[in-house]
Parts: C-alpha cells; sequence; structure tokens
C-alpha cells in the first residue's frame, strides 16, 4: 500500500528528512507542470519548482493538515510562479537549434493545413495555444492551468486560491472566451 | 435569450454552463441546465465553442518533469560545524588557545586575593604564570591534536560525497541529453523529408494549371 502524504510529513518531522524527498518525487511533475503553464519557460519552471519543494520543506511545521498537503504546495508553486512574473520585464522565446545527422536544421514546412501531417499540425497547435495562455492575464491563466491540466476541482483550486467557487467559474468563463478570441487571432496570423 | 453581438453574451447562465461543461454539476443542476439549452442557442453555441477549445488546450502536454534536486538545508549546528572547519587547524587552536588563556586568568584573578601578595604566605606572580603557561600549552596541544584528526575524516568524507555525487549527476543528465537529441534529431529528418515531398507535390501541380491557363 503506497504511503500517504500525511504519513511522509509525520516521519519528515520525526527526524526523517530523507523521508521528503518520496514528497519530491510524487509532485515534482504536477508542479512543474503548473509553473511550465504558467510561465512559459523550461528553466524558469524548474526554478520554481526547486524554491517551492525547498519552501515546503522549511515550512512543513505550519502546514496543519486541516488542509489537503496538495493544495498548500500549489499556493507554494502559485506564488512563486507570480513573485517570478513580477521580475519578469520580457519573455524570451527560446529556439531549438538543432540539426539532424546530415547537418540539416530544422525547415518549416509550407502552411496547407489540410496536408500538413498530424504531427506537425498538433505541434503547430501546441505552440499557438502556449502563446495565447502566455498572453492571458494571470488570475485567468491559474485557473485554466489547474481545472485544465492538473483537473482540480472548482473547490480544490478555490481553496488554493482562497477565492469563492463562483469567482473561480467566473474566471474560467471568462478565460476560456479570451483563449477562443486569441487562438483565433493566432490561426488567421498564419 | 438574445445576443445581439458575438461579444455581448447575456444569458445570466455562465456559472452553470462552466459547471457543466466540466461535469461538476449535480444531477438536479445538469437537468435544469439542459432543460435550459433547449430554448437557449446562445449557451448551446458557446458550449460548442468551449468544447473546441478544450480540446485545442489538450494539445499541449508536457512530455517529462526534470528531476528535481532536493537536498535537505543544514540546520545550525551543522553549518556552524562547517564554518569552523573552513579555518585552518592553527587558526582554530590559537582561538581555543585565548579563550582558554582569558578564562584561566580570570578565574585567577578572582581567587587572586585569597592567594594573597608576594610578600605574603601564597604563590609569586612568576609560579602563577608558570602554571597558566603550561595549561595553556598542554590545552593547545590537545586541541590541535583533535582538529586535525576530525579535519582529516571531513576532508575525506567530503571529497567522497563530492565525486559521487557530481558522477550520478553528470551520467544522468548525459542519458538524458543524448535521449532528447536523438529524438530530435530524428523529428527532424522526418519532417525535413515530409516537407521534400509536399514541396514536390505542389510544384508538379502549379505546372498543370500554368498550362490549363496557356491553352486557352
Amino acid at each position: 500500500m503506497e504511503i500517504s502524504d500525511d504519513q511522509i510529513i509525520e516521519r519528515t518531522l520525526a527526524g526523517e528528512t530523507d523521508a521528503f524527498s518520496l514528497l519530491v518525487r510524487r509532485w515534482e511533475r504536477p508542479i512543474y507542470g503548473l509553473s511550465l503553464r504558467m510561465l512559459g519557460r523550461d528553466e524558469d519552471a524548474r526554478d520554481v519548482c526547486q524554491e517551492t519543494f525547498l519552501a515546503a520543506f522549511r515550512n512543513l511545521r505550519k502546514f496543519r493538515g486541516d488542509a489537503k498537503f496538495s493544495s498548500w504546495l500549489y499556493r507554494i508553486a502559485l506564488n512563486a510562479c507570480h513573485s517570478r512574473m513580477r521580475k519578469r520585464v520580457v519573455v524570451v522565446e527560446q529556439s531549438i537549434d538543432l540539426e539532424d545527422d546530415e547537418g540539416r536544421k530544422f525547415e518549416l514546412a509550407d502552411d496547407n493545413a489540410g496536408l500538413m501531417p498530424e504531427r506537425m499540425q498538433r505541434d503547430q497547435l501546441a505552440f499557438q495555444v502556449r502563446k495565447a495562455l502566455q498572453a492571458l492575464p494571470p488570475e485567468m491563466r491559474q485557473v485554466i492551468v489547474m481545472k485544465e491540466y492538473e483537473e482540480l476541482t472548482f473547490a480544490e483550486i478555490a481553496d488554493i486560491l482562497a477565492i469563492p467557487v463562483s469567482t473561480v467559474k467566473s474566471r474560467l468563463y471568462t478565460g476560456l472566451q479570451q483563449m477562443r478570441a486569441r487562438l483565433e487571432k493566432l490561426r488567421t496570423a498564419l | 435569450m438574445n445576443n445581439t453581438n458575438r461579444n455581448q453574451f447575456v444569458c445570466d447562465r455562465k456559472e452553470d454552463l462552466v459547471a457543466y461543461l466540466y461535469g461538476e454539476a449535480n444531477s438536479a443542476e445538469r437537468v435544469s441546465f439542459e432543460r435550459h439549452l433547449n430554448e437557449c442557442d446562445d449557451c448551446g453555441g458557446e458550449l460548442k465553442v468551449f468544447g473546441r477549445v478544450r480540446d485545442d488546450l489538450s494539445a499541449w502536454q508536457v512530455g517529462f518533469a526534470p528531476h528535481t534536486e532536493f537536498v535537505p538545508p543544514k540546520s545550525r549546528m551543522d553549518t556552524a560545524r562547517e564554518l569552523i572547519g573552513m579555518f585552518p587547524v592553527w587558526a582554530r587552536g590559537l582561538a581555543m588557545t585565548g579563550v582558554a588563556a582569558v578564562v584561566v586568568l580570570m578565574a585567577l584573578s578572582v581567587f587572586g586575593n585569597r592567594i594573597g601578595t608576594p610578600s605574603g604566605a601564597g604563590l609569586s606572580t612568576e609560579q602563577v604564570q608558570e602554571i597558566v603557561s603550561k595549561a595553556v600549552a598542554d590545552e593547545r596541544a590537545k586541541i590541535q591534536q583533535q582538529y586535525q584528526a576530525e579535519f582529516a575524516s571531513f576532508k575525506t568524507q567530503l571529497i567522497a560525497e563530492h565525486q559521487a555525487q557530481l558522477q550520478l549527476v553528470t551520467a544522468e543528465h548525459q542519458a538524458k541529453l543524448e535521449t532528447v537529441k536523438a529524438g530530435l534529431r530524428a523529428e527532424i529528418k522526418k519532417s525535413n523529408q515530409q516537407n521534400g515531398s509536399l514541396r514536390s507535390f505542389f510544384a508538379v501541380e502549379e505546372d498543370r494549371s500554368y498550362s490549363w491557363g496557356d491553352s486557352r
């Protein structure tokens, strides 16, 4: 039977600090995913991941256990993301500069959506989604990310953000509307 | 319910729509909203559009999460020990000797009056100085020996730990990097081959249309 988050926390607080690594292994993927979708950059997401677990470890005694550990962790991660966004002025897109075995770099195809292989269409769409999400205001972006990718319930999101459930729904609605508009704009721009 | 403008969605059941969209409406809410959908084209349309947006959002999947290197922060005692360990042995010995000498001299000055004046029945100044010097020398030798042993052991342990960690991390990163690069190279080759086919296909199509226009 898998050991629960609460049991790992108990062991860590009892002095078995290595036990905390179990929590890190368990939650690093969702925290990384959340951070990447909030910040848009792999490097920033890794840093936030590191900061989140370090902050959680340092403040573990303050975790009361009346809420879920994951909610508390998400809250720490989101605070770290917002802190980073406030410091950031310009987002620079990273490019993949890699060659194949014959020394040729990646070449974009002519844009004919009907004939583009499915994989390329999906990659292009992922790129558009990424750009559109980054353009959303942070308070909307975070509810969309938590609902769509982390699959949290409205109640869980409301708990993490300390806002009413109705506000979560309202931001989700507006966020989805804005995403639709931005995705349409990106498609026509290509 | 009418909306005169695509951007002015006037139905007041947005929250119900969102709850329904994400399957978080209870059975009564679901029945109520489905009844509403039969009467409200706007909500029906919005639901379809949001469904498409959700499909688009699912296109961005995060393939893997990098391994988060977590090392529990040290306690204050461990940090203090490390800080002291940074100083050379002779400096630590000197500091300890100085502290020991101050303690001894303070003790002697407190009890000095009870020993008496040089002309009286107690110890002379030279004798006291000799006692202090011997005590300090003994203490110093003991401390030096102790710290030399500790320092050597600490240094060996630290080097071994760091080397092991470095090797592990380097091997991990190298393996991941090779995997990602191999994958990307294969994708680039495949994409370039596909793009090459597309271009030659369109080139053939253009030639045909040109010849038709010419024949008219």
